[in-house]
């Protein structure tokens, strides 16, 4: 664990995502974020301001994130039509993130302590070996603030990126598809380019999201005031 | 639009930092015998890892290229909004009540301009015009000339201001801009710098209602800590219905308004000074202003026995704090004011404190809740101004509850809002609903209603007449 916590992650890193939904009957909407996130100490700061739709332009987010498990991770949303700066404060993490098919659980760190891990199989996804490793929620309470009853990973075993996962959500009903089509090695970091995540119910293709990262650059001098909520004002 | 608000992890990273804590899991599970399953698990594994081929041919190939950077930016939207009164209100002076009432069929268009000069130097030029048809429709003459000044068409600059930044941490803005104080999002009691557009009082979108005012600003960063000062030029009071509005609460026209600047050989700046910062995980924020009051009050003339409206100069102090725990956020806001005046007291100055308490709640899926109470006192009250036409009251209760949620994937959102006044919200209280669609990224049709509950308070009363149904068509670029 001390291994895993102290590689280089890319500090300092920036980054332009775009995401298209896609509705079941093909209707696509855009989403643009230009991101920018910095390790201080071992606390995580990471700001978004958002491009696309029109709608959100000039929105900013900013998280907070504290390893000390005893200080609340802090959250700000700088909302344009209000021209103000927002405290805001979410545990719950299943809500969906700009409409897309990620939730905010998706995007943060998976606690080991609460999960059952387990090999399942050995196999081979677009020719590459991987192992499929299951994870079963060790109680309620992760699998509310998750949302998900168990998952499979297909971790690549020549660097131990998760390639696919297949996340079966709260109910039952629903299995959440990920799949990184795009992998680089940028700066010596492996980070995705493409992924592709697609919600089924049953048989029935409900909705998707195609997530592209693109000018991805790490250890670049960022602006603190990016990272200010007070100076959200300013926009970019 | 509701950005939904949670602990968020810059993508790329996060999967990294998720593959690496797999990876972790991974290894340390490869020492031990690999765990089997099942046939039939395996058949479903199977199955599951199929619909990941079948997958392919649904997505479409996305161009995600990012356009470059560009120094100027223009984005707005143009929109058309129309409203059905569901009361009985004499729609203009002397007209006969009707039982419904188209009240509005307007088109607006909001433009923004944005343009860097450099990193250092930023412009910024935001505007709007809006023309509403349903007075041509209904006969301009049925209603006052200050009546259709008001409300038929408009043009006009909302923010226009020059930004410098002479170092990383001094910022120098200076035009006409919006500062907004304060965590309420409901309930005002430090938001006092900028007046508000309130002709169509509840009806219009929030983003719509604060009026820029011309001022200097500077902003100084000192590590976690906002040091802002302002020098405001320009002295404007709230935008009132006029006589013949429908939200016109008085029983007849209002005396002529004499603006500080008129009516006094002396300059009419204001002041205003704020701190911002960080206690422990509590945002703190101070304020002291020494501002012109956004509401006019009226003065008598003994000699002449004439009336006219003015504005007085309040000094105000006041502070917040908000921080937030698990899913929820604890706001609260304290202000002290003094030097408000009244008819019925001639020259004699009120003070007064205010003071809000607020809860907001994220823990429900895709949507928040927030609770605001807000209390007012005159501290040295008289029982002559109860009867002054400014109807001041001793203390004043405020009360709103606010509901945001983001459905069918950030394609539908509904805000319920209701606010009150009085003990027990028995003076009179408000209830705005909105649903908006987004029928495409660019396209967004909005239905809702406002509904006017008259209670104790006159205000109310008159204002209960005004229930009604809205539609709106907007498109973004």
């Amino acid at each position: 664990m001390e291994k895993v916590e102290n590689r280089d992650n890319g500090n300092n890193a920036v980054i332009n995502l775009n995401m298209t939904l896609i509705d079941k009957n093909g209707k696509k909407r855009i989403r643009e974020i230009r991101s920018f996130s910095k390790d201080v100490g071992k606390d995580e700061y990471n700001a978004m301001f958002f491009l696309k739709p029109a709608e959100v332009k000039d929105t900013a987010f900013l998280n907070i994130e504290y390893r000390d498990n005893d200080k609340n991770d802090e959250q700000y949303l700088y909302l344009p039509a209000l021209h103000k700066t927002k405290r805001i404060s979410s545990s719950d993490k299943t809500d969906s993130f700009m409409g897309s098919d990620l939730t905010y659980a998706d995007m943060a760190r998976l606690d080991l302590d609460q999960y059952n891990f387990s090999i399942i199989k050995e196999t081979k996804v677009r020719d590459k070996p991987v192992w499929v490793i299951k994870a079963i929620p060790l109680n309620k309470q992760t699998i509310n603030e998750t949302g998900y009853l168990e998952s499979m990973f297909f971790i690549e075993k020549r660097n131990h990126v998760v390639i696919r996962a297949i996340r079966k959500l709260e109910g039952g009903v629903k299995i959440k598809y990920t799949d990184i089509k795009g992998l680089k090695k940028i700066q010596g970091i492996w980070t995705p380019t493409e992924t592709h995540i697609f919600m089924k119910k049953g048989k029935k293709l409900i909705h998707q999201t195609i997530l592209k990262n693109s000018d991805i650059k790490y250890n670049q001098e960022i602006k603190e005031e990016l990272f200010r909520a007070g100076s959200f004002t300013k926009g970019l | 639009m509701f950005i939904r608000q949670n602990s968020f992890v810059f993508l790329c990273f996060s999967l990294f930092f998720f593959e690496a804590n797999i990876c972790f899991a991974a290894s340390s599970s490869s020492a031990e015998p690999s765990t089997r399953i099942s046939a039939e698990e395996e058949d479903e594994l199977g199955s599951l890892m199929g619909d990941f081929d079948s997958a392919e041919q649904n997505f479409i190939e996305i161009n995600s290229k990012h356009k470059q950077y560009n120094p100027s930016e223009i984005s707005g939207n143009i929109s058309y909004f129309n409203s059905y009164t569901l009361s009985s209100w004499k729609p203009y002076p002397g007209s006969v009540p009707n039982e419904k009432y188209w009240g509005s069929s307007k088109i607006r268009a909001n433009l923004k301009l944005k343009y860097h000069f450099s990193d250092d130097l930023f412009l910024k030029l935001n505007g709007h015009a809006f023309r509403d048809n349903i007075y041509k429709e209904h006969g301009r003459f049925k209603y006052t000339q200050e009546f259709l000044d008001e409300y038929e068409d408009e043009v006009r600059a909302d923010e226009f201001f020059i930004r410098y930044s002479a170092t990383p941490w001094v910022s120098i803005t200076a035009g006409k801009q919006i500062v907004v104080w304060g965590t309420s999002d409901n309930l005002r009691v430090v938001d006092i710098i900028n007046p508000l557009d309130n002709r169509e009082f509840g009806i219009d979108d929030i983003e719509n209602i604060r009026l820029a005012s011309n001022m200097l600003k500077v902003d100084v960063q000192m590590n976690d800590w906002m040091l802002s000062g302002m020098i405001i030029t320009e002295t404007e009071q709230d935008q009132s219905p006029v006589y013949g509005s429908p939200y016109f609460v008085f029983p007849g026209e209002l005396p002529a308004f004499k603006s500080p600047k008129s009516e006094r050989d002396k300059h009419t700046f204001e002041y205003a000074l704020s701190l911002s910062g960080k206690v422990s995980d509590i945002d703190v924020h101070s304020y002291i202003a020494s501002i012109y009051n956004n509401q006019s009050h009226l003065e008598l003339d003994l000699l002449t026995g004439n009336v006219s409206r003015h504005l007085a100069k309040l000094n105000m102090l006041g502070f917040t704090g908000t921080t937030g725990r698990g899913n929820w956020v604890y706001k609260s806001e304290l202000a002290y004011f003094n030097g408000f005046k009244f008819m019925s007291s001639q020259d004699a100055e009120f003070a007064r404190t205010d003071a809000m308490l607020g809860l907001e709640y994220y823990g429900l899926t895709d949507a928040s809740l927030a609770i605001e109470v807000a209390y007012k006192k005159i501290l040295n009250f008289k029982n002559i101004i109860e009867t002054s036409p400014e109807m001041p009251q001793e203390t004043e209760q405020n009360f709103a509850i606010r509901f945001n949620g983001d459905y069918l994937h950030n394609s539908l959102h509904i805000l319920v809002l209701a606010m009150a006044s009085g003990p027990v919200g028995k003076d009179g209280n408000i209830i705005r609903l909105a649903a908006d669609y987004d029928v495409r990224d660019a396209v967004t049709l909005t239905l809702g209603g406002v509904l006017f509950g008259g209670g104790e308070s006159l205000l109310f009363q008159q204002l209960s007449g005004n229930d009604q149904i809205f539609a709106k068509a907007k498109f973004s670029f």
